[in-house]
Formats: C-alpha cells, structure tokens, sequence
C-alpha cells in the first residue's frame, strides 16, 4: 500500500465517522460509542468482503446502524452517554473478538473495494465518503428535515413543543450515525491493513474522528479538512512505524492521538457544538 | 356537540400539583378570550403542560369540541389545533425566526415563498418581526412576537398563552389584545393562563382557581416598607461591558449604576435583557471590562472572594441554580464563604459541629426554620431553599445584597416574605440591589427602578413617578432616556 | 432523615444487584448461543437442551463461582486493583468530572512499577513511583481541562492510546521486573480498603473533598463559593491518576498482571473494570469495594471458563454489558427530558 494510498483510506474512514458523528450532534445525541461502531460495521464488512463491495458497504452500515441503535435508545431513555458510550466500545471490541475467534479468524481480501479511475487504483470508500458528504451537507443544513434536526440539536424541549418528534429524530440521527460509522469502520479496517490485528480494533479511529469532529467545528467541509490532517498524521506515522526503524513502533503510533489531544485543548469550549450536544459533553 | 371548544375536569386532588382544595373545572366557549386565574408560576405551568399534553398520568376528562381527547405530547396537541406561546422562551439562539416559521406544516417548502407567506402573516396581525437575524440578537418582545406567528402558522383553533405578561411589558400587552380579538374573529379562542389578575382582567370571560386563597392584599402580611432618608453611595458601577464569544451583541452594554445605603435598587428587564449577567459581573464570577467601587473603594481587580469580603454579597434565584450546593449538607452550605475560616477547619478537616451550630443560630436569628439538623440542600422545597440562601447572604450583614430574581416561582406569600426579607436589610441602612424581571416586584418594593433592555439600561424612575406602561416601554427599548425621538416607533 | 438514607442505600443496592443479575442473564444467553454454535459446528447433532447444559457447566458456573476456588485471600488481592481504579473514576465523578483514562493511568503505573523493580526499588518505592506516574496521567487532561476547557472526557481516552503505545515503546515488551517484588500478601487488599476508606472520609470530613462535593454540583456553584475550579480540577485528576496508578502498581505486585500492559487495554480490561464498579456503586467510594470485589471475581472467574469452546473475551463481554446497564438503569430517570415527558 502506497503512502498516498494510505492517507485517502485513513482520510475516508475519519471523514465517515465524523459524519456520522456529526449527524447524531446535530441532533442533541452525542456519539462517544464511535469506536465501537466503527469497530462493529468493519467486523461485518470485513467477513463479507467476498460478497460484491456494495453488499459489504451495506453490511457494514447495517451492523453499525444496530450497534448505534442499541446505544441510541439506551441514551434516549435517559442513559449517561459518555459511560454508555464506553461500555459500547468495550462491548464491541469484546464482542468482535468473540465473533472472529469463532469463525476462526477474519481474512477478507481488499480487492473487493478496489476501483480503477483514470488509472489510478481508488478504493470505493474515497468517492463514497465525498457523495455521503455532500449528501449529509444538503440534508442537514438545506432541506426541512435537516433543519427539524438543527432544532432538536439547539435546543430540544422547544423542538418538541412545537411539534417535532424529538424521540424519533434523535433515534434515527443514532441510526444514520451508525450507518456512516459502520462504512468508516470498514475503510479505517482495510487501511490499518500491513500490521492490522483483530485485538487492535481500529486503533482508535473512532476517537481520532471525533477530535477531528471537534477541530471542525461541527461544520460538513470543516470536517472534512480536519479529517484529512488526522488522516496525513495516522497515515503517516503508520508509515513511519512499519519502516522498521531504531525507534520503538508505539513512539510513532501515539503521535496522531497527541495531535488529537493539542487540538482539543486548542479548541476547548469554543468547538461550536449544538447546544444540547455540549449540554451532553458536559452533561450540564 | 356541547358547544365549548375545551373541556377540562380534573378531579382529583393529586392531578393538580400542589393544590390542596377541589378540583378544576374548565370550560371555555368558542371564539372567547378565557382567562384561567391561578395562585403561582407553578401552577399556572402545570395547567398548560396538562393542556399541551406534557403531562403523562393526568385523571381527569379533558374534551375538545365536545370530543374525548387523549393528548400524550404537544404534537397530539398541534394536530388537535391547540398551539401555545409558553412561558419558557422556545426559540434556538442560532436559527432565524423564518426557520422556526418554516417548521409549520402549512408553510410553503421554499424559503423565498416561506418569507413571503411569514412576511404576509406579520402583515395581517399587524406585527413588526425581523425574519432573519439570528433569534439570539431578537428582543424578548421581538422573540414573543416571532412565536406567536409561528404558533399562528400552525393553523390552530385554539391558542393558549402561558403567562405572556412575563414576557411582554405592559404596552406590548395591551397591543395584544386586538390581535387577539382579531383571531378570535374568526370563531377561534384564546386561553389566557395566568397568576395576575390584571392580565385576567382584559379576557372576555375567566375562571378564577385561586379558590379560598384569593388574589388581594388583605390576606397577606403587611410589606414592611417603612420611609427612611437614603444614605450615600455604596456601589458604583461605571460601564460594564461582557462580551461572550460566539455572540455579535454583547450581554452587557457599558451598564452605570448606582445603589444606596437604605434603598432598594431595583434593575428590571425582560428575560434576555442581561440581568444574570449583571450579578454575576458584579459579584466577580464572571470577568467584565468596566469599573466598579465599593463606598468610593476600588473593586474592579477583586474576585468574587475578595469582594464578599469587602461585603458585596450575591443572593441567585431558586430558579438560578447555584444558591445552594444539592450534594453538601446545609450547615455546609450555609458556612459556604466562610468553610476555609478558621472557625470550621483545623488543618484541612471541617468542624461539622461548627458548621451544625453557626448554621442554626444563624437561621434562627433571621427567622427561618431549619429542617432536618444535617440534610442535604437538595430536599428542600423552591421558598425554603431561597430563606436559607438569604438567611445565609444576610447573615454577614453586607454592605450590599444583590438578589438576583428572588422570588421566581414563588407563590404570593411566600414572595412577600422574601419581600420583607429583603426590606429589613434595607431598613437596617444597608443597600439592596434587586435584579428582577417582575414589574409589579420592582414598582413595590423598590425605592429606584433601572430598566435594562438588551444589556443596556435605558432609564431610571421612581416608582411614585412613573407608571408600569411608561416602565413597559422602556423594558421592549421602544424609549431610551437621553433621547428625544423614541427610535422604534410602530404605529 | 434517616429512614430517607436506608431508603436511597436500599434503592441503591437493588438496582445495582438488579444490573448485575441482568447482565448475567443476557449474558447466559449469550454463552448459550455460542455453546449451540459450537456443537453445530463440531458436527454433533446437539440440541438447544446440550447447549444450555454446556452453557451452565463450561461458561456461567465457573463465570460465577470459578473465582471462589483460589481462596479468599486470592479472591481479595485480585479485588485491590479493580477497588483502586473504580476509586479513581469514582473520585473524579464527585467532581463532576470524567475520567476515562483509566486504563492508561493504570498502565502508567503497572509500568513504573516495573521500571522500579528492574531498578532494584524497594516495593514501597516502587508504589509511590506508581503513584506519581499514574498522577502525571491524570494531570495532563486535568490541566488541559482547567486551563483551555478542553473536554475531559475526550482528553482522558486519548491519554489511553498515548499510555498505552508509550508504555509499549517504553519497556519493548521486556518483563524486566516480572517477579522481582515481594509477594505483599495480606497488605494488597489492606491498600485497598484504606484507600477507600480515605475517599469516602476526604470527601465527608476535609476541606478539599467539600471542595470536590461543590464543583460536583457545578462550577459556578464552585466560583459563587469562592474556590478555584481550575485547581479543584487538576487536583481531583491527579489524585484520580495516583489512585489508578498505584491499582496498575499492585496488579502488577500480585501477579494479576502477568504481562507488559499492552493495547488490549484500551478498550477492555482494567479501565473497564474500574469504571463499572464505580457506576455500580454510584460513585460513592465506600461502595466500591463490594462492586470492585463482585466485577474482579467475575473477570477471575472468566478465567475459568471452558476455554475451547468459549472465547477467552465472553468475560470481557459480560462485564462490558454490566457497565452498558449500569450507565442506563441508574441514570434512569435522571437525565433530562428525553423524548419529552414528565412523571
């Protein structure tokens, strides 16, 4: 795998998870279970890589969709969503270990996904990730639907007072959140490919998607430029650690996890978040 | 067909939140103005959440159009055509008022043809809104103007007004009333819910709740509001300003003022108008460009410990959040300022006898009764809560006492005794400066009154010298004094 | 006033055995859908009776009662680190604030720990290393959180997966103290008990601890009572830090800890264990100590699971789901709206 090659699939699975993290914002929820969603959608991707792409795609969006579902109707029932965001990320990674140990380790081909364009060999996830961008950009921020959701994310008991299913929105917020995480998982799967194994889950991708979500301001195109500067870190500090240097692997690995941490002090209160998704972050 | 749009009967006791007495029973005509009298915010808050279905697990019958109605949220209630104006702000700060407006079913999909269908409606009742500015830079009157279009939009029958007068200064209210009379024109109805008898006054036709209790004077002890000379200057305040990142129009905007020894104080708004952050800046929690001076003492470097100190002490609201700490006891929480005092730790452990001790002297020299010796503050009712937070702010005898709307929810007995509470510390020469956004609350119990509008304060008055109206138009920013022209003249 | 405490405790306790039993419930069911998936797969014809027989005798008995066997002084010792880090997350939930981090303060100190022995440390040394590398840990958000407003909740997981690769980087996967340190024996869980009792007394009976109790309710409630959040904060987080530190330190002592703190952690194990004993007991510090004894013994007795038919994770699993309904049934209720309705 070539480093550019790298840094589109790292790019794409960061922009997916942002997204769907930002769609679950948008509407009041906060999304702390990205990583066990991402994980869970790359598990089911990942054993049904024989399939066509597009059934691997959807596979991974549908296990995605029902991990978030899980955790969504538990938050809306009043759950603490930072705890229960950890436990499904404890959850999943357990889960997913079970799961690969007895189909006997996972082994899944990365030609599924690849494409040819101009030439150049593209995995489906980079032109996926760009559609569901424009895609989610349109819908949230320019259709009616999107802007009942933009209420229930700024401020929910008036959204619910005029009429809006704030319950409902909320819930399938959740499952189109889990829907794009469950494709970014998949892509963050195939990109971790040289050193990859199951017990790693996806690194920490979930996490690294939302610090980027956070440097974005909550903003689709904002998203997007911050995902690729954690996609260039991840993808090369991979670079670096596979290269067999005199440096320890782990010193290499630990630095996109350090920029996410300068960045989020960096940005700090002013991350521009719904109100009711801050009001959860700080479960005011 | 009954011929009464709504029906209410509420039997039982324990539907009704706090009331001991009877029953409800409501019927309202179609095409009237019925007002609904109530005790308190309280309760006028639960009749509108049981009537705009948020209440789960009410007995009673309720009946609209002569038809049973089950209506388990506000949506049941839209589609039943029951909109409301809550007394709770429900705008997002962020979106414009032509995206709340779009929201309703019967508005057109594109946003040109949704203005000019919003802009056509305004027109119609005959109100001035600005469609797209965020609702964060809106008035407060501006805001009440914007939801009721967008209530309106919803093509309703019925529309319930939850207290509008909290919302809305006198004027404003008045202006109202042809609107309303307007659409009950059209065989629809207004339902005015309200605790003033003013604002119940100007229905066509009322349902009085407040039972044996009563509205008048008579049953209430008298205020303690004897006449004594104001002393001097204690606090000074000369151009505030707080900005907050994120919003175009700063929360305070360059705030003078001043409050004497012996007065009453009173700074009156609408909500929104900035009074929360008034206090805040003045007791030195949050930071404000701006000087500040203390008995001709410079303040402004201080921090809220440095100025307690010097004896500026802050009272918040029960609706404010942070007067009493739910997870310390409350001997804890009345020896809250003094806990690093040498009195209540010895080397880094509190004395809990102490503590147990100061706070019941200190409650019982201000007359309030302390429930349960050592119970967390969380158990208290909303009055108890602010008794010992005043009781705790006075104790010190401060050279001033801001309260910062201290009687919010309170029923009229209970908001007569902080009244005399407050009093007392003004009889004892001492200043008292009441943040409020009660008209009625500033006009009886303070010697001055300062209205703020936006983060600004637009006029100064005594309450024997002006009138609620003259104080209402200076509350929406309709005058300004220190200008000739009024600068938003609608008619 | 007290029948009002009995009556919290009581509710307290039901719903946390409630969660519990749950959790083991689905949980059973779960062991039973893998039981079946194996008997098929070996090409047995069992059916769903054989598998549930299987699913008790080889996964929910030894999950349940495996951890008796070793003894109570085992099942005690086990108990230290699990106590220790549900104390940190504990701790810094009184203030109001998250500490998610666990596993990477716990990995900290497992790893001083280590250093220090292969230094040739005396134990004691090797426990304040502990401590202070576990503080530095929680420091590093609690700063970043007080100075810049970063959200703790994010910094502290982050600070996981920095830990946990510099921990990896740090000691190249060599056990160079492994061994090296004194069998402490009966003091481990006496670390323990002592520091939960210097918790729960810290936050009723000093001055710092009225201190966390206040910044618990809010911060402007800390600031309008005249005490420095920022300070507050980045104290409760070291000390949340030493707390998990010094449990990382005394798995390592008793041998819980058999390997170099490696990336498995970041999303199960330790971190995971302490934080479901914390919501289990609610935050409060004295009830982490039977929530922590229950969670270890669960994970000991995971151990003992019939390993060729269950996944080594099943544990794991169930422990994850006990947390996921803690963090539903005893916010119950609590949380705001949802959905909108008033009682």
């Amino acid at each position: 795998m070539t480093l550019i090659s790298s840094v589109l699939l790292h790019f794409a699975a960061l922009l997916l998870g942002a997204l769907g993290a930002m769609t679950a914002g948008w509407s009041g929820a906060l999304c702390f279970a990205l990583e066990g969603i991402m994980l869970s959608g790359g598990l089911a991707g990942a054993m049904t890589s024989h399939l066509p792409w597009a059934l691997s795609l959807l596979t991974a969006g549908a296990a995605g969709t029902v991990c978030a579902l899980m955790l969504g109707l538990a938050v809306c029932r009043g759950a603490n969503p930072l705890f229960g965001g950890v436990a499904m990320n404890g959850f999943m990674a357990a889960l997913s270990m079970i799961i690969a140990r007895l189909a006997g380790g996972i082994s899944y081909s990365r030609k599924t996904y690849q494409l040819l364009i101009g030439g150049e060999n593209v995995t489906v996830f980079l032109p996926a990730a760009l559609l569901l961008l424009l895609a989610m950009w349109l819908l949230i921020f320019h259709t009616r639907w999107g802007l009942r959701l933009r209420l229930c994310g700024r401020n929910g008991e008036a959204a619910w007072k005029a009429g809006v299913r704030l319950g409902g929105m909320r819930i399938l917020a959740w499952a189109v959140c889990g829907f794009l995480g469950g494709i970014g998982g998949l892509a963050a799967m195939i990109s971790l490919g040289g050193g990859w194994r199951m017990e790693w889950g996806v690194g920490g991708m979930g996490y690294a998607a939302l610090a980027a979500l956070l440097l974005g301001h909550w903003r689709p195109f904002r998203v997007m430029l911050s995902a690729a500067l954690f996609a260039l870190a991840a993808a090369g500090a991979e670079a670096a650690a596979a290269a067999g240097l005199a440096v320890p692997e782990g010193v290499f690995r630990l630095l996109p996890f350090l920029l996410a941490l300068i960045v989020l002090a960096l940005v700090g209160k002013k991350d521009g978040a719904p109100e009711e998704t801050a009001k959860a972050e700080r479960l005011e | 067909m009954s011929g009464y749009a709504l029906e209410l009967d509420l039997g039982s006791a324990a539907a009704w939140m706090g009331r001991a007495e009877g029953g409800v029973s409501l019927r309202v005509k179609r095409g009237e103005i019925h007002a609904v009298l109530t005790n308190s915010a309280d309760e006028t808050a639960a009749l509108t959440e049981i009537l705009t279905g948020q209440r789960r697990h009410v007995q009673g019958e309720f009946r609209v159009d002569g038809n049973e109605a089950k209506i388990r949220s506000p949506r049941d209630a839209l589609m039943l055509g029951i909109g409301a104006v809550y007394r709770q702000d429900g705008l997002a700060d962020a979106l414009t008022l032509l995206d709340h407006y779009r929201l309703a079913p019967g508005v057109p999909r594109g946003k040109k043809q949704a203005r000019a269908t919003a802009e056509a409606a305004a027109e119609k009742y005959g109100l001035k809104v600005e469609w797209t500015i965020p609702a964060a830079e809106l008035s407060a009157v501006e805001r009440f103007r914007g939801e009721l279009l967008c209530a309106l939009a919803e093509d309703i029958d019925i529309l319930i007004l939850e207290e509008p007068a909290d919302r809305l200064p006198p004027l404003e209210m008045e202006k109202l009333l042809p609107l309303l009379r307007r659409f009950t024109e059209e065989n629809k109805t207004v339902l005015l819910i309200t605790r003033r008898m003013e604002t119940a006054k100007t229905a066509s036709a009322c349902t009085d709740l407040t039972g044996s209790r009563g509205t008048d004077e008579g049953a209430l002890p008298p205020l303690e509001k004897r006449k004594i000379a104001a002393g001097s200057v204690a606090l000074e305040a000369r151009h505030l300003t707080l900005e907050k990142w994120g919003r175009e129009e700063p929360i305070l905007r360059a705030v003078s003022l001043e409050a004497r020894a012996g007065e009453v104080t009173a700074v009156l708004g609408l909500p929104g108008s900035g009074l929360e952050a008034l206090a805040a800046v003045l007791a030195g929690l949050e930071k404000a460009s701006g000087r500040l001076r203390l008995n001709g003492k410079e303040i402004t470097t201080m921090t809220a410990k440095e100025r307690l100190r010097a004896g500026i002490a802050l009272a918040p609201g029960p609706d404010m959040g942070y007067g009493l700490a739910g997870k310390a006891t409350l001997p804890e929480n009345m020896a809250l300022h003094h806990y690093r005092s040498a009195a209540f730790q010895e080397s880094g452990f509190l004395k809990k006898g102490e503590m147990r001790a100061y706070a019941d002297q200190a409650l019982e020299r201000q007359g309030t009764d302390p429930k349960g010796d050592a119970s967390a503050a969380g158990n208290s009712t909303r009055a108890e809560k602010q008794r010992f937070v005043l009781a705790r702010e006075t104790e010190e005898n401060p050279e001033v006492l801001i309260a910062l709307k201290p009687t919010e929810g309170l029923n009229r007995a209970e908001a007569r005794d902080i009244h005399n509470r407050l009093l007392t510390v003004r009889n004892n020469r001492r200043s008292v400066l009441l943040l409020t956004e009660d008209l009625r609350e500033a006009m009886t119990v303070g010697d001055r009154i300062l209205v703020l509008c936006q983060g600004a304060v637009t006029g100064e008055f005594e309450p024997s010298w002006t009138t609620e109206r003259e104080l209402g138009l200076y509350m929406a920013g309709d005058r300004q004094q220190g200008r000739e022209e009024p600068f938003d003249e609608e008619e | 006033m007290r029948k009002n405490k009995v009556r919290s405790f009581l509710g307290a306790l039901l719903r946390a055995v409630f969660c519990l039993a749950l959790a083991l419930l689905i949980g059973l069911i779960g062991l039973t859908a893998i039981a079946f998936y194996q008997l098929q797969s070996g090409g047995n014809s069992a059916g769903l009776a054989d598998a549930v027989n299987l699913a008790m005798e080889g996964g929910f008995l030894p999950l349940c009662l495996g951890g008796f066997e070793a003894g109570w002084s085992a099942e005690l010792t086990a108990a230290a680190p699990v106590i220790l880090t549900a104390l940190a997350a504990a701790l810094a939930w009184q203030a109001g604030l998250y500490n998610l981090g666990l596993a990477g303060q716990y990995a900290l100190g497992a790893a001083a720990a280590i250093e220090g022995a292969a230094w040739g440390l005396p134990w004691f040394a090797c426990l304040l290393l502990a401590a202070a590398a576990g503080a530095a840990g929680g420091v590093i958000p609690g700063l970043l959180k007080a100075r810049f407003q970063a959200h703790e909740a994010l910094t502290t997981v982050l600070m996981n997966w920095i830990c946990l690769y510099g921990v990896q980087a740090l000691l190249q996967g060599l056990n160079r103290g492994m061994g090296l340190l004194p069998d402490l024996g009966i003091l481990i869980p006496v670390i323990a008990a002592g520091a939960a009792l210097l918790c729960w007394g810290l936050l009723r009976y000093t001055v710092p601890g009225f201190e966390i109790r206040v910044l618990g309710d809010s911060e402007t409630m800390a600031r309008y009572a005249g005490m420095r959040p920022g300070k507050i904060m980045v104290f409760v987080m070291a000390l949340s830090g030493v707390l998990a530190g010094i449990g990382g330190a005394l798995a390592f002592i008793s041998g819980e800890l058999r390997a170099v703190p490696n990336l498995n952690l970041a999303l199960t194990g330790p971190g995971l264990h302490g934080l479901a004993a914390a919501v289990l007991a609610g935050g409060n510090p004295l009830g982490a100590v039977p929530t922590g004894l229950v969670i270890s013994h669960l994970a000991r007795g995971a151990a003992q699971m019939n390993a060729a038919v269950f996944p080594q994770e099943c544990g794991e699993w169930i422990l994850a789901l006990t947390l996921l309904l803690g963090s539903l049934l005893l916010f119950w209720g609590k949380g705001k709206r949802e959905g909108g309705m008033k009682k």
